[in-house]
């Protein structure tokens, strides 16, 4: 039965589905990050001007922070982001290819968020706690609500990546786990430049 | 009569406001967050750090904006270009 012998009461248009500009799952994913930059700017933004008007900084009798370690974390997690990426890239093309660097990128936010815990304890042992000087409340402040980003982020990978082994996975709930990871990836070259030098 | 009396009282208004703010800045010296550090450096990390809150959000919401714009600009390009649908290829059908 065609479209032409129906009643004109009943009219059947055979609706050309637009493709959307993106899933419903990154554009909610992207909001949400925007408020998470504004809370991230926020805390940011006080520790300069406290930072700012301390007569001596850092804190003369605080442990000194793990510049040259975290800077190590950081390509650490530079290359985790770069692998997500490479993941959806490939998950687009051919999806068996992006199982490696998928489970590679999902190693190594574990390995950085597990080096974090490692540098807390030493910095814990030699003194630095959040009640000891603003320099502690601070950095465990800032850089705690980003280790809970990323601990969030890599539940969300793994969760892919369970859905991948399944054959579930859709593009679409591959990309939003990725924007999340590419924001906690991307914030914390700020933190690191703001907070550790 | 009464429309044009409102433009013309807001013109008004619109006016004694900027030449109070060109002719009495000292007001801005009121705000106790801006002027209450006494050391230049406080005071600029107060301002920098103020203009950075106020510009990020129209930055991050601005680029999202553009950004899709982009990709819904392509995906209708996309569409434009390709054929039809049930157009057939083959002549004689």
């Amino acid at each position: 039965m065609s479209a032409g012998t129906h009643s004109p009461g009943m009219r059947l248009v055979a609706e050309e589905r637009q493709p959307r500009a993106v899933s419903n799952g990154v554009l909610g994913m992207c909001l949400f990050i925007i408020s998470e930059i504004m809370f991230f700017a926020g805390m940011v933004s006080a520790f300069t001007i406290i930072r700012a008007s301390a007569p001596i900084w850092p804190p003369p009798d605080q442990p000194r922070l793990p510049i040259e370690a975290t800077a190590f974390n950081s390509a650490v997690l530079l290359l985790s982001g770069a692998l997500v990426i490479l993941a959806q890239r490939r998950f687009s093309r051919d999806r068996s290819t992006a199982r490696v660097p998928l489970i590679a990128a999902i190693a190594l936010a574990t390995f950085f968020v597990a080096f974090q815990g490692w540098e807390w304890v030493s910095l814990l042992s030699q003194g630095l706690t959040m009640t000891s000087s603003t320099l502690g409340a601070f950095f465990y402040l800032i850089v705690g609500t980003h280790a809970l980003h990323a601990l969030a982020a890599i539940g969300m990978l793994f969760s892919v990546w369970r859905r991948f082994e399944r054959g579930w996975l859709q593009p679409s709930q591959l990309a939003t786990a990725a924007v999340f990871w590419y924001f906690v990836v991307g914030a914390w070259p700020v933190i690191y430049w703001r907070v550790y030098l | 009569m009464l429309h044009r009396s409102r433009n013309l009282f807001g013109a008004v208004a619109a006016f004694l406001f900027a030449t109070a703010i060109v002719y009495a800045p000292r007001i801005a010296v009121a705000c106790s967050v801006c002027t209450s550090g006494r050391e230049e450096e406080n005071q600029m990390a107060f301002l920098l750090t103020t203009v950075f809150m106020s510009v990020l959000p129209l930055a991050v919401i601005g680029t999202l904006g553009f950004l899709l714009w982009r990709r819904i600009q392509s995906i209708e390009a996309e569409s434009e270009a390709a054929p039809p649908p049930g157009a057939s290829s083959s002549p004689n059908r």
